[in-house]
């Protein structure tokens, strides 16, 4: 076995070499949010299955596409703020993109204040054209534009037709980055400072889908400790194991990309396997309401995260640190 | 004294005990004691028999049969001309009005809403006292009909047709009546009349929130740990709907507010809900370290945020919530 410094070193080198390899690195054009952040990858070499991509990831505004080296960017509590918790951040941008500043680094930096370890996972998405790639081309941020339901798909909704969870080969790439990104962050939890046992995983959109496909996942080395899962789809055939991690859901009634219905059916599930949840449906605020400020009471569902993270009779999220603090 | 005088003069006893010991419950009170004013300018139809006698256990009070109007106006100078009217939870036996009346009146007063205990007229109970845990304290019965999601096999008490629901859903409507009627003299605007229900209080309000009679309908409504009215049916001018419910809730449990919120947006109206993860029935006056204790926040939020459905005018001096 090779040593851990010359892993390293490996690690460093394919990193820059997959620097120099993309010319328009989304990374690069987007340094300026991320305020030096460092960024890791999260497979030591080409991501499994990806070994024959040939489309070149590329930012567009703060979007980014044809990801096929996924990244975790890691932003830290000031030393010494450090509660111990982690939460992994999976953007949405329907598997087609990412929309990585609003759900992404900006929730990031917000829970890094707060003594919270945000790891924004930039998860590898289906390949679009260069031709098929605009800014501001019609989907909002975040929404599932691309997603439809497979034909033969059970449906999860008895009283309107809804887009159903991705099946494409990107949604199925992105499962498998989040899983690897959990265990990643546990492997690397010392480095990190962070505790294994206290690492979340929180999902907007695309990005919660991957979020619920986690939370129920039979591997308890991929399963977070918490998830939070942000205007999301709902899995096809569900099945919510005995030792559930607690969830937290938030949506707006008006989403018009994803719905509510499926946040209360998930919300119904979580209950019925007698696991803890708890649900917020704004009355407003649309699909991708994120970390923007819309002078709605969606505005606030990251305050009501923290409680739910951080309130200490609540069920027990952070069970080696004990509460973060809700306010910097 | 005619007999009719010496009722009155009894009920006029009654209500100035009940006043006394209500203010002794309100220990952190402003000095000056709040208004306490008749619901009715005589007997509260219906009620012209009634025998038992009001009786003040602590922070309840039970065997109410002349409801009034206990009146928190914010400070000089923080005042919105938006008014709430607070009515508390305790199964139409006890009104828990302290906790789910007083205090949360206080707390909206302190954010420049004018706020209204409702004491509403109960079901009898024996003088010498009702057991705290009953089927009827836990509530409201009232639920939805067909499958209850996350309890399916519950089997859950027939909808509340008690003659004290049924009064208190009448002193309500009533109540929506009076503020409107006296919004001039307290500064408030008829249009910006609230309603705030606890428990056996909420299904008040979503009665309230359901009628056809659009004077004693409000202009919004709160419904915390809510039952379903059964075969309700939403308005097409329903008002906006703030729903807030524990998981763990097993009196009144969280399936009614799920369904009352589905109700609601299926009629297209505006819907909010909130389900904590923990917090048991009757959070709303109790801090516990959980995520329920910030379902006031989320209320002043609903209420005030500027883009969304309207519901208040902005403040003069805010709600610092923004």
């Amino acid at each position: 076995m090779i040593s851990r410094g010359a892993q390293l070193s490996i690690v460093v080198a394919v990193w820059c070499l997959g620097s120099s390899a993309l010319p328009a690195s989304a990374d690069d054009s987007l340094a300026g949010l991320t305020g030096g952040a460092e960024v890791l990858r999260l497979y030591p070499g080409a991501a499994p299955g990806s070994e024959g991509a040939t489309q070149t990831e590329v930012a567009v505004g703060r979007r980014i596409y044809n990801v096929t080296a996924p990244t975790l960017t890691v932003f830290r509590p000031k030393a010494g703020a450090s509660t111990g918790a982690a939460v992994i951040i999976a953007p949405g941008g329907g598997f087609q993109r990412l929309a990585i500043d609003g759900e992404g680094y900006a929730a990031a930096k917000y829970l890094a204040e707060r003594g919270i370890t945000g790891i924004v996972l930039k998860y590898r998405t289906d390949a679009t054209p260069a031709d098929k790639i605009q800014p501001g081309a019609g989907v909002p941020d975040g929404a599932l534009g691309a997603v439809r339901r497979p034909a033969s798909a059970p449906g999860d909704a008895p009283t309107a037709p809804r887009p159903a969870p991705n099946t494409s080969l990107g949604a199925h790439q992105a499962v498998a980055d989040g899983l690897a990104a959990v265990r990643y962050v546990r492997t690397h939890a010392s480095e990190l400072n962070v505790s294994p046992h206290e690492v979340g995983f929180l999902g907007f959109s695309a990005g919660a889908f991957v979020a619920m496909e986690l939370a129920v996942a039979t591997d308890a080395d991929s399963r977070p400790d918490f998830v939070g899962a942000i205007y999301t789809p709902r899995p096809v055939d569900m099945v919510v194991p005995g030792d559930a991690p607690p969830l937290f859901l938030a949506v707006a009634a008006d989403d018009e990309a994803v719905h509510a219905a499926p946040s209360l059916q998930i919300f119904q599930d979580w209950r019925a396997a007698g696991r803890s949840a708890e649900l917020h449906v704004f009355e407003s605020g649309k699909h991708g309401f994120n970390m923007s400020r819309q002078q709605k009471d969606s505005d606030h569902w990251i305050d009501e995260y923290l409680w739910w993270l951080t309130s200490p009779n609540g069920a027990v999220k952070l069970p080696d640190h004990g509460p973060a603090s809700p306010t910097p | 004294m005619t007999e009719a005088g010496a009722i009155l003069s009894l009920f006029a006893a009654t209500v100035l005990a009940a006043s006394s010991l209500g203010s002794s419950a309100l220990a952190a009170a402003p000095a000056d004691a709040p208004d306490v004013l008749r619901l009715y300018p005589g007997i509260a139809p219906g009620s012209e028999g009634a025998a038992q006698q009001e009786i003040v256990e602590g922070p309840r009070v039970r065997n109410v049969t002349v409801p009034t109007l206990t009146i928190f106006r914010p400070a000089t100078g923080t005042a919105t001309d938006a008014a709430v009217i607070v009515a508390p939870g305790g199964g139409f036996v006890r009104l828990f009005i302290d906790g789910e009346g007083y205090g949360i009146a206080k707390s909206l007063a302190e954010h420049g809403i004018t706020a209204i205990v409702l004491k509403y007229r109960l079901d009898e109970t024996p003088a010498a006292g009702v057991p705290m845990r009953t089927t009827a304290d836990n509530v409201p019965s009232a639920t939805s009909p067909g499958p209850q999601p996350d309890r399916p096999a519950d089997p859950r008490p027939p909808p509340n047709t008690s003659e004290g629901a049924r009064q208190a859903v009448a002193d309500g409507a009533a109540a929506v009546r009076f503020v409107r009627a006296h919004a001039r003299d307290w500064n408030i605007s008829p249009q910006h009349v609230g309603f705030l229900g606890f428990s056996a209080g909420a299904f008040v309000a979503m009665e309230m929130a359901l009628t056809s009679d659009a004077d004693s309908r409000p202009d919004f409504v709160g419904a915390i740990y809510t039952p379903r009215p059964a075969d309700m049916v939403v308005p097409a001018n329903a008002p906006p709907l703030f729903l807030a419910v524990a998981a763990d809730d097993e009196a009144v449990h969280v399936a009614p507010s799920l369904q009352i919120f589905q109700d609601w947006h299926a009629a297209g109206r505006s819907a909010e809900l909130h389900v904590f993860e923990s917090g048991q029935h009757g959070f709303a006056w109790r801090p516990q370290q959980k995520t329920t204790d910030h379902w006031f926040d989320e209320l002043l939020w609903w209420l005030t945020s500027p883009n969304g459905a309207v519901k208040l005018p902005p403040a003069p001096n805010g709600p610092a919530t923004h």
